[in-house]
């Protein structure tokens, strides 16, 4: 596991591939763990199910998180880690389809950092992948651990 | 007592006070002048009486003198020389000395001083002096100066007292000496005769006049005083009692009393009246005289004080009686004068209120006297009948009514002259007045007869009730219209008294129910309601009657009317109460129902359609908000796919494909990229139709200028000028108004790409007479025949190549202006630019 690494939480696997491309044209597709549900996602972050045996104080610097997720939605993920003291200050970035108003709201609402829509035309969903990389990982100084 | 009182009184009293005392004091002044007269003329005469019996008394003795000197006695003797003539002329003294008491000695002296007869009296007794005792007189002051006499002339001596031989004889013995000389046959004087006289005699006589006040003094020339103050004694000829004499005592009395024969002498002890006893000069034979002799009459200052001490005194308590007397009248008088003046205050002040009332009174006050001729006009007469009150007052107040009126006037003026019957005196009566421009009004009067000292007053009390009857005219007015308003009114209105009784119904009333008026008035209310409701209704009415309301009846009950023929009919019914001076009316509203029921029942009706309605509604809307919510995520995600791997196709597989592989490749891009547009617009469109309208005030210049700030920031290349007119506000909701000039704004943006300068304009207009917004560009323009598809959705008029776009935009700002009860329209030619007009 790498010392930077970012979680990614993506059901489709279009979007997935396309994240994971977007994000290695800028070489940081090395460090990024993703998980295809919600659960899986909170299994991850808080050592259970499958992850039982990981060691939950290695955090991701950054969560890429999608809102349609099956089983748990992301709502209910964001909920869950800003509920957990040892993930509370753990920076989360929305990126899902939507910009529905009700939808940037309540993740603001739930602790969200940011909220980015993926764009349809891949070349600005690239450049986005660059930005949110470039900040998060780089010039971002995250929460002291 | 008031002070005020006194301060008058006193006022009253100093000057009448100074009068009585100066009246009083010249009374006095003047009685005791008389009184000092009086005395004074007394003293006067006492003092001439005396003077007269001391001259009386010197004459005589001068004439017994004189006739001595020629007694034939002497002359015989003188001429015969013999012894027997000598003893005839003893005889003949001794005889005469013997009757004339008061010689106390008679002298024949010859030319050489010797006394050749001599006779003296002692007491009673005359003796011969003998031959042997005769003396030589030589040296006596009174033979010197007789002898030294002519013929005819007389020698007096002061009043001294006798002396023998130089010594005073005593006791005192005063003595007056008168000597003439003696002539013989021949006419050679041949000696005298000296007759000594008892000078207590002229004193005593002197002293005869004193009374019980008044001293009296005999006071010789050189001053010596020989009949003096009662206790004093003579001083006169005593050496050692020199300086006690009159003139010392006295000095300027008798300074005084040498410069005139007679007069008075005020002085410090007393007042002194003297006259001077002086001889006849003549009789002294042409001699100087004096000797004088002074009688004084001396009125010791006491006295004449006592006297007018007690005058003073009685003037003094009569003034005194006459000052309190004096004080007393002042007192009454000045009491009297207050209250007079204070009546007088009081009358002007009842004046001044009376003026104070009249003079604002709004109403005409006029006072007449008994013959009808006008005495007092107040500014409200000045006002109403338009005469000044000096025009007026000493007229007749019968130019004030209308000439047809004024013979009854003068008649009834006459009528209770006589017989003091009032006929409208005292009461309020309407009648006509008379202006002085000749006009005629209404007035109401009230006349008061007053009797003023048995003089008939009247004043009237005159209002102008032009306005009151005007008012009065307008309310029957008012009343025939609240009677047409009643009857036209499309309500049975009623109206019922306290017993519920009918006093009043409307045609509508004699329509609904059947009735003819005549039959419902007086009736009870109760007969136009089924049975059934009646007997509640009556103690209904009752309860209403004791507390009053407006209200709707029965709120919430089915009330029923009942014809004349029996049926019934739905009604509502308001009540509202009126108090009248004839108890409490009841004013009934009854309106027929029928229809309104019938509309209610429809209206329920559609109430409840439109609920269901409603609801559906609101499912349909849930169902879009989930379709576009679902869209929106779900739609965009295949299209990122295609887009994505399009690319990734492109690039992967780059060297190998054709260059018109790639052209396809980027068709499918585009496709894709351009639904997700679609997808993007129509999802906002859906939102501009679900979102309610929340309206507030939105400054819409702010929101243009700053979409035209983005649109150039977002394309700082292009050469654009924006004419945004500034403080442009309206009512609307500022969210669907943002989107709503974004999409205007970016349209005309979008359609002046080829203009260089493109000129975007945002303002207002009026348009069919109402205020307009609009936005114009020198765009490109569009063909209006399809004018009318333009804010339809999804319609384009341009190439897709040439302008980009999904047709939705105009289609949401057109939804939102609906949204606002607002039209919006377009004027356009192609090539010349595009105008949107807008209203909210």
């Amino acid at each position: 596991m790498p010392q930077k690494f970012i979680l990614l939480v993506e059901d489709n696997p279009d979007d997935e591939a396309l994240t994971l491309r977007a994000l290695s044209k800028h070489n940081i597709a090395n460090g990024v763990v993703v998980a295809r549900n919600g659960v899986e996602a909170i299994d991850f972050l808080f050592g259970s199910g499958a992850h039982a045996d990981r060691d939950v104080t290695e955090l991701p610097q950054i969560v890429l998180l999608d809102l349609k997720l099956p089983k748990l939605d992301g709502f209910e993920v964001l909920r869950r880690i800003r509920a957990d003291e040892r993930t509370q200050t753990l920076p989360v970035v929305v990126l899902t389809s939507s910009k529905e108003e009700r939808d940037v709201i309540q993740s603001y609402r739930d602790g969200c950092n940011s909220y980015v829509r993926k764009p349809v035309n891949f070349d600005e969903f690239v450049d986005a992948a660059r930005q949110l990389g470039l900040y998060w990982l780089l010039l971002n100084e995250g929460p002291p651990r | 007592m008031s002070g005020r009182t006194i301060k008058r009184a006193a006022l009253i009293f100093l000057p009448l006070a100074v009068a009585a005392v100066a009246v009083s004091y010249l009374l006095y002044a003047s009685q005791a002048n008389a009184i000092r007269a009086t005395a004074q003329a007394a003293e006067a005469r006492t003092a001439e009486i005396a003077r007269q019996r001391v001259a009386l008394t010197v004459a005589s003795l001068m004439t017994d003198a004189s006739y001595l000197s020629e007694q034939d006695a002497l002359r015989t003797y003188l001429t015969s020389d013999e012894p027997a003539s000598l003893g005839h002329l003893q005889a003949e003294y001794v005889a005469l000395a013997r009757h004339r008491q008061f010689i106390a000695q008679l002298r024949f002296i010859d030319m050489n001083g010797r006394e050749v007869v001599r006779v003296d009296r002692q007491g009673d007794t005359v003796a011969l002096v003998p031959p042997e005792q005769l003396q030589n007189r030589a040296d006596e002051p009174y033979t010197k100066e007789t002898l030294k006499l002519d013929r005819g002339q007389t020698y007096v001596s002061e009043l001294e007292l006798n002396a023998e031989q130089g010594v005073i004889e005593q006791p005192v013995k005063p003595t007056l000496r008168v000597g003439v000389p003696v002539f013989d046959g021949t006419g050679a004087k041949r000696g005298i005769i000296i007759i000594n006289y008892l000078g207590q005699r002229i004193l005593d006589r002197v002293g005869e006049l004193r009374d019980a006040v008044a001293d009296l003094w005999v006071v010789n020339a050189q001053g010596y005083w020989l009949l003096g103050p009662k206790d004093d004694v003579f001083a006169f000829m005593y050496p050692d009692r020199k300086d006690r004499t009159f003139a010392a005592a006295y000095p300027d009395v008798w300074r005084q009393m040498q410069t005139a024969p007679a007069g008075k002498v005020e002085s410090d002890p007393g007042r002194f009246t003297f006259a001077r006893a002086d001889v006849d000069p003549s009789d002294a034979g042409g001699r100087p005289f004096p000797p004088s002799l002074f009688v004084l009459v001396a009125t010791p200052r006491a006295f004449s004080d006592a006297q007018t001490n007690a005058l003073k005194f009685n003037f003094a308590v009569a003034a005194f009686g006459l000052l309190a007397l004096l004080g007393g009248i002042s007192l009454g008088l000045a009491r009297h004068q207050i209250h007079r003046h204070e009546a007088e205050q009081l009358v002007r002040l009842s004046e001044a209120r009376f003026r104070a009332v009249t003079e604002t009174a709004s109403d005409a006050v006029i006072s007449a006297d008994h013959r009808g001729i006008v005495r007092y006009f107040n500014p409200g007469a000045e006002r109403i009948f338009g005469y000044a009150e000096q025009d007026m007052v000493g007229r007749s107040l019968t130019e004030l009514m209308p000439e047809r009126f004024r013979g009854a006037h003068t008649q009834g003026l006459q009528r209770y002259l006589g017989s003091r019957e009032p006929t409208v005196i005292g009461q309020t009566v309407e009648l006509i007045g008379l202006r002085k421009d000749g006009r005629e009004f209404p007035i109401e009067l009230a006349l008061a007869g007053s009797d003023v000292d048995g003089e008939l007053f009247f004043t009237a009390i005159v209002r102008d009730i032009s306005v009151r009857a005007e008012a009065e005219r307008n309310l029957r007015a008012s009343e025939a219209r609240f009677r047409d308003l009643l009857e036209s009114a499309p309500d049975a209105v009623l109206i019922t008294d306290e017993e519920g009784r009918i006093q009043l119904v409307n045609a509508e009333t004699q329509r609904l129910f059947g009735y003819h008026r005549h039959e419902l008035m007086g009736r009870e209310i109760e007969m136009l309601m089924p049975e059934r409701y009646r007997g509640a209704h009556i103690g209904h009415r009752h309860g209403y009657v004791a507390a009053a309301l407006t209200r709707p009846m029965g709120a919430g009950l089915d009330l029923h009317g009942l014809r004349k023929d029996g049926s019934e009919f739905p009604v509502s019914i308001s009540l509202s109460p009126t108090k009248t001076p004839i108890g409490l009316m009841v004013f009934c509203d009854i309106r027929d129902i029928t229809d309104q029921r019938a509309n209610e029942t429809k209206i329920q009706d559609l109430n409840r359609r439109l609920q269901l309605d409603n609801a559906e509604l609101e499912a349909v809307n849930k169902e879009l908000e989930a379709f576009s919510y679902s869209v929106s995520h779900d739609l965009r995600a295949p299209l990122r796919t295609i887009d994505g791997f399009s690319q990734a196709l492109a690039e992967d597989a780059g060297p190998l494909l054709k260059p018109e592989h790639h052209s396809h490749l980027n068709r499918v891009r585009q496709a894709a990229q351009r639904m997700g547009l679609l997808i993007d617009d129509l999802i906002k469109l859906a939102r501009v139709t679900r979102t309610d309208v929340t309206i507030g005030d939105v400054d819409l210049s702010e929101i243009a200028l700053a979409v035209a700030t983005n649109l150039q920031d977002a394309a700082p290349q292009r050469q654009a000028e924006f004419m945004i007119a500034p403080g442009l506000r309206a009512e609307g909701d500022p969210r669907l108004m943002q989107v709503a000039l974004d999409n205007l704004l970016s349209n005309s943006w979008k359609f002046t790409a080829p203009r260089s300068p493109a000129r975007i304009e945002f303002g207002t207009t009026v348009a069919d007479g109402k205020p307009a917004f609009f936005v114009r560009d020198n765009g490109v323009g569009f063909d209006m025949n399809y004018a009318g598809k333009m804010f339809g959705a999804f319609q384009r008029f341009h190439d897709a190549r040439e302008f980009a776009g999904t047709g939705i935009g105009l289609a949401t700002v057109q939804r939102i202006i609906h949204k606002h009860g607002g039209r919006i329209w377009a004027k356009s030619q192609p090539g010349e630019g595009a105008t949107f007009y807008f209203t909210l």
